[in-house]
C-alpha cells in the first residue's frame, strides 16, 4: 500500500510536485499519467526513496519515505525511465551486484535471474557490456534488477519505452500478476491504450497536481469523453491546442 | 571539404570527452575542456605546446654540436616519436569513429563522404608530434639547410608510414567490434595504460636518450649504419643527399599505394560494417558475490580498469615514486628508513584515486540510489577502493625491500595501514566533515591540497614514534597509532 498526502518537492524556487495526495492499495495498478514535466517521474522517485519530499508525508507499506528511506527501498522495486546503468558492467555483473547488495540468497538470485532472462530474451547479452547493448535490451536489463528481490511494491516509470512487443506483453502479463499477488503497482505510461487495459485507477498528473482520479469509466463519465485519450487530452486542455495546430500545419503546408 | 571535417572533429572529441566519467561529471570542468576539445586550433595548439617543452630541450642539446654522428643520431632517435605517435593515434582514433558511428548521420545526406575525410580527420590529431622534432629540425636547417629539409621530408614520410601501418593494423584487428568481454579487451586496456605511461614518462625518456646518445654515440652510429635503409635510421642520409632523395622516393612509392589501400579498407568497413558471425553462446547466469562493500568495491575497480580514461589518476602513485624505486635498486640499495619512506608516500597518493572511485558513478548515482545502501557502506567500500593500488604496490615494494633488508618485514602492517589511512580520512573529510548524501563530491584541487595537508598532519603523528624510539619498539607504537586512527576515522564514515 502506498499512502501520499500533501506531497510537495520543489527544485530551488520550481516546483515540481504541487501539493499531491493519492492511495494505492494492495492488488492494484494505479496509472500516473500526465505529459512530459508534468510531475511523474519527481513523484516516482520520492515514492522510491531516490529523492527527498519538500514537504507531505509518503509512506510505503506504512514506513515513512522521508525517515527511513533505506527500509524503503528494500521493498520496492523502481523501473526508471531511461535505464542509466553501469555501462562497462556486463548484466551478468549488474545482476550478481544487485543481489549483493540486496542480499539475495545465491540461489534464489540465480533462479530468478535466469527465470527473467529467460523471460525477455536476453540470455545471449549476459557477458557483453551494457554500454553496447540497445536501448530496449537495456531497459529489459533495468527492469530485471528491479524485479530480483520479489519487491512488494512496483514502481514503473514508463518502462515499455523501447521494449519489443513481446516483451512488453511479457511486462503486461507480469504486472497482472504481480497484482493479482496483492502487490501494489504505480505505473506511468504515454501508452493511453495500454493503462486503460491494465490500470485500476488512473490519476492525471498536469503542471505538478492531480487534476483528476478514478476508475476508466469513472474518468470518461466526468469528462463526457469516449476514450481515456480524449479524457487525458480534454483534462490537459491539450485538446483544443491540437486542432489548432493540425490546422496551422495542414494551412502552411 | 574542411567544413565537413572541422564538424567531425568536433563531434569525435566531443563524444570522446564525454565518455571520459571524471570529466563528463564534472559540469564545470567539462564546459571548460570542452571549449579546448572541439576546437581544432585550440586542440592542436596546447597539445603542441606540452611537446615543443621536450622539443626545445632535445634542441639545445644539438645547437651545441658540429658532431654529425651525434645530429643524426639525435634526429633518428627523435623522429621515431612522430612515427609512434602517428601509428597510435591512428589506430586509437579510427577505432573511436567506427565505434562511436561518426559517420553514420551523414550517410543520409546528400554530400560526397569519400575516405579522406577520415584521413584528414585522423592526420589533425598527429600534427602536435611534429612539435618534439620541429625545433631540433630548426636548428639543423640554420646549420646545413639542404639538409635539415630532407629531416623534414623524412619525419612527413615517417608519419605518413606511421598512419598507413595504423590503418593497416585497425583494419586488421579492429574493425571488428568486440561487444564482449573478452582478454583481448583487457589486453588492449593494458595496452592503453602503457600508452599513457609512455606519454607520462617521456620527460625521463627524453633526459635518458640525450644522454645515452652523448656517451655512446659510437655505439649508436653502428647500429644506424647498420640499419640504414630502415627508419628511423634512413634519416643517417641526409648528409649524402642524392642517396637520401632515391630513399625517400622508395618510401613514398611503398607507403602511399598501401596507405591508399588500407584506407580504402577502412573505409568500406565504416560504410559497410561487416558482421561476424560469431555462435552466440546462450550461457545461464551464476551467482557469485559478497557482502555489500565487497560488491561496491568490485564494481568500482571493474569500471576503472575498464575505462583507460580513469586508471590514469588512479595509478599516480606508481607513476610518482617508479623513477625513485628504479634508481633505489639500481644502487642496489633499498634500506629500511628508504622502503619506509616508499610507503609513506605511497600512502600519501592513495587521495588522487579518490577522484576516479567517486566519479565512478556518473549518471547511474539514481540507479544506486534506488538500492538499500547506507552512506556509511557507499563511503566505506570508496575508501577501500581507492586503497586497492597503493596496497598492492606497498606490497612490491615490501618484497624488494625484504630481499635486500630481511629485517624489512617488521613494513608488513604499513602496507594496509598507510592507505587506509589515508583513504579513510579521505572519505571522512567528504561525508563526515562536509556531510555529503550519497553522491559524487566535487574534487579539486583545493580539496586535494586540504585533504594532503591533512593526511600529511596524521602521517607525521605516526612516524613520530620513529624519530623517538628506537628499533623495533618504535614501529610498534606507530603501528598502533595508526591502528587507533583507522578506528576513529571508521566511526566517522
Amino acid at each position: 500500500m502506498i499512502e501520499v498526502e500533501n506531497l510537495t518537492k520543489k527544485f530551488g524556487d520550481k516546483v515540481a510536485v504541487d501539493g499531491i495526495s493519492f492511495r494505492v492499495h494492495d492488488g492494484e495498478i494505479y496509472g500516473l499519467l500526465g505529459p512530459n514535466g508534468s510531475g511523474k517521474s519527481t513523484t516516482m522517485k520520492i515514492l522510491a526513496g531516490i529523492l527527498k519530499p519538500t514537504s507531505g508525508k509518503v509512506l510505503v507499506e506504512e514506513i515513512n519515505v522521508a525517515k527511513n528511506p533505506i527500509e524503503v527501498k528494500k521493498i520496492v522495486g523502481y523501473v526508471p525511465e531511461t535505464p542509466i546503468l553501469y555501462e562497462s558492467l556486463t548484466p551478468s555483473e549488474l545482476f550478481n551486484f544487485v543481489g549483493s547488495i540486496r542480499g539475495i540468497p545465491k540461489e534464489k538470485l540465480e533462479e530468478r535471474v535466469n527465470y527473467f532472462v529467460k523471460a525477455f530474451g536476453i540470455e545471449e547479452y549476459l557477458e557483453q557490456f551494457i554500454g553496447t547493448l540497445s536501448f530496449g535490451t537495456q531497459q529489459k536489463v533495468s527492469l530485471i534488477t528491479a524485479l530480483l528481490h520479489d519487491p512488494k511494491v512496483l514502481i514503473v516509470d514508463e518502462a515499455m519505452n523501447g521494449l519489443d512487443p513481446k516483451s512488453a506483453r511479457i511486462l503486461r502479463e507480469l504486472l497482472l500478476e504481480f497484482k493479482n499477488e496483492g502487490k501494489s503497482i504505480i505505473f506511468s505510461t504515454h501508452i493511453l491504450s495500454l493503462a486503460e487495459i491494465i490500470c485500476d485507477r488512473i490519476g492525471v498528473i498536469y503542471q505538478g497536481k492531480i487534476i483528476a482520479e478514478g476508475t476508466i469509466e469513472e474518468l470518461k463519465e466526468k469528462a463526457h469523453e469516449e476514450s481515456l485519450e480524449d479524457v487525458f487530452l480534454k483534462l490537459t486542455e491539450s485538446k483544443d491546442e491540437i486542432a489548432h495546430i493540425v490546422q496551422a500545419l495542414k494551412e502552411s503546408l | 571539404m574542411f567544413e565537413v571535417v572541422k564538424i567531425l572533429y568536433r563531434e569525435l572529441h566531443y563524444q570522446i570527452l564525454k565518455r571520459n566519467p571524471q570529466i563528463a561529471n564534472d559540469e564545470k570542468k567539462f564546459r571548460k575542456q570542452l571549449k579546448n576539445a572541439v576546437s581544432i586550433k585550440r586542440n592542436v595548439a596546447i597539445q603542441s605546446i606540452a611537446f615543443i617543452f621536450f622539443g626545445i630541450m632535445m634542441a639545445i642539446g644539438l645547437s651545441f654540436s658540429d658532431d654529425k654522428t651525434y645530429i643524426v643520431a639525435m634526429l633518428s632517435s627523435l623522429a621515431l616519436i612522430p612515427f609512434i605517435f602517428s601509428l597510435y593515434v591512428t589506430t586509437v582514433q579510427s577505432s573511436y569513429v567506427v565505434s562511436l558511428g561518426l559517420f553514420e548521420p551523414m550517410k543520409a545526406l546528400p554530400i560526397r563522404i569519400g575516405a579522406l575525410y577520415l584521413s584528414e580527420l585522423l592526420i589533425i590529431d598527429q600534427i602536435p608530434a611534429l612539435a618534439i622534432i620541429l625545433p631540433s629540425i630548426a636548428v639543423v636547417i640554420s646549420k646545413y639547410p639542404l639538409n635539415g629539409i630532407l629531416v623534414l621530408l623524412w619525419v612527413f614520410v615517417g608519419m605518413l608510414a606511421g598512419h598507413a601501418l595504423g590503418l593497416i593494423i585497425y583494419s586488421a584487428f579492429g574493425l571488428r567490434i568486440n561487444y564482449r568481454k573478452s582478454r583481448s579487451g583487457s589486453l588492449k586496456n593494458f595496452l592503453k595504460i602503457l600508452a599513457i605511461f609512455a606519454f607520462m614518462g617521456l620527460f625521463y625518456g627524453v633526459s635518458y636518450m640525450q644522454g645515452y646518445i652523448q656517451e655512446h654515440s659510437e655505439k649508436v652510429a653502428a647500429l644506424i649504419g647498420r640499419y640504414s635503409i630502415a627508419y628511423p635510421f634512413t634519416i643517417s642520409s641526409i648528409f649524402d643527399p642524392k642517396k637520401s632523395v632515391v630513399m625517400l622516393l622508395l618510401y613514398i612509392m611503398v607507403f602511399i599505394p598501401l596507405y591508399q589501400l588500407a584506407l580504402k579498407r577502412v573505409w568500406s568497413g565504416i560504410l559497410e560494417p561487416t558482421l561476424v558471425s560469431e555462435k552466440v553462446k546462450t550461457s545461464k547466469f551464476r551467482a557469485s558475490f559478497g557482502g555489500k562493500v565487497f560488491a561496491l568495491m568490485l564494481k568500482d575497480l571493474k569500471i576503472i580498469f575498464r575505462k583507460t580514461a580513469m586508471i590514469t589518476g588512479f595509478l599516480m602513485p606508481i607513476y610518482v615514486l617508479l623513477p625513485q624505486i628504479l634508481m633505489a635498486i639500481k644502487s642496489g640499495n633499498l634500506s629500511l628508513t628508504r622502503a619506509t619512506y616508499f610507503l609513506f608516500t605511497l600512502g600519501v597518493f592513495a587521495i588522487p584515486g579518490a577522484d576516479a572511485v567517486l566519479k565512478v558513478e556518473g549518471k547511474v548515482l539514481d540507479f544506486l540510489n534506488s538500492l538499500p545502501l547506507t552512506k556509511r557502506e557507499y563511503a566505506l567500500s570508496k575508501a577501500l577502493s581507492m586503497s586497492v593500488i597503493p596496497i598492492l604496490f606497498s606490497g612490491l615494494i615490501l618484497v624488494l625491500a625484504i630481499y635486500y633488508d630481511p629485517k624489512a618485514l617488521i613494513l608488513f602492517p604499513y602496507m594496509f595501514l598507510l592507505p587506509l589511512n589515508a583513504s579513510f580520512l579521505t572519505m571522512a573529510y567528504f561525508f563526515h566533515y562536509e556531510g555529503i548524501e550519497l553522491g559524487i563530491p566535487e574534487f579539486n584541487i583545493g580539496h586535494m591540497i586540504v585533504l594532503m595537508i591533512l593526511v600529511g598532519v596524521l602521517f607525521g603523528i605516526i612516524t613520530l614514534p620513529l624519530f623517538l624510539l628506537s628499533y623495533p619498539f618504535e614501529y610498534f607504537v606507530s603501528f598502533g597509532i595508526s591502528l587507533v586512527s583507522l578506528g576513529i576515522l571508521y566511526r566517522l564514515l
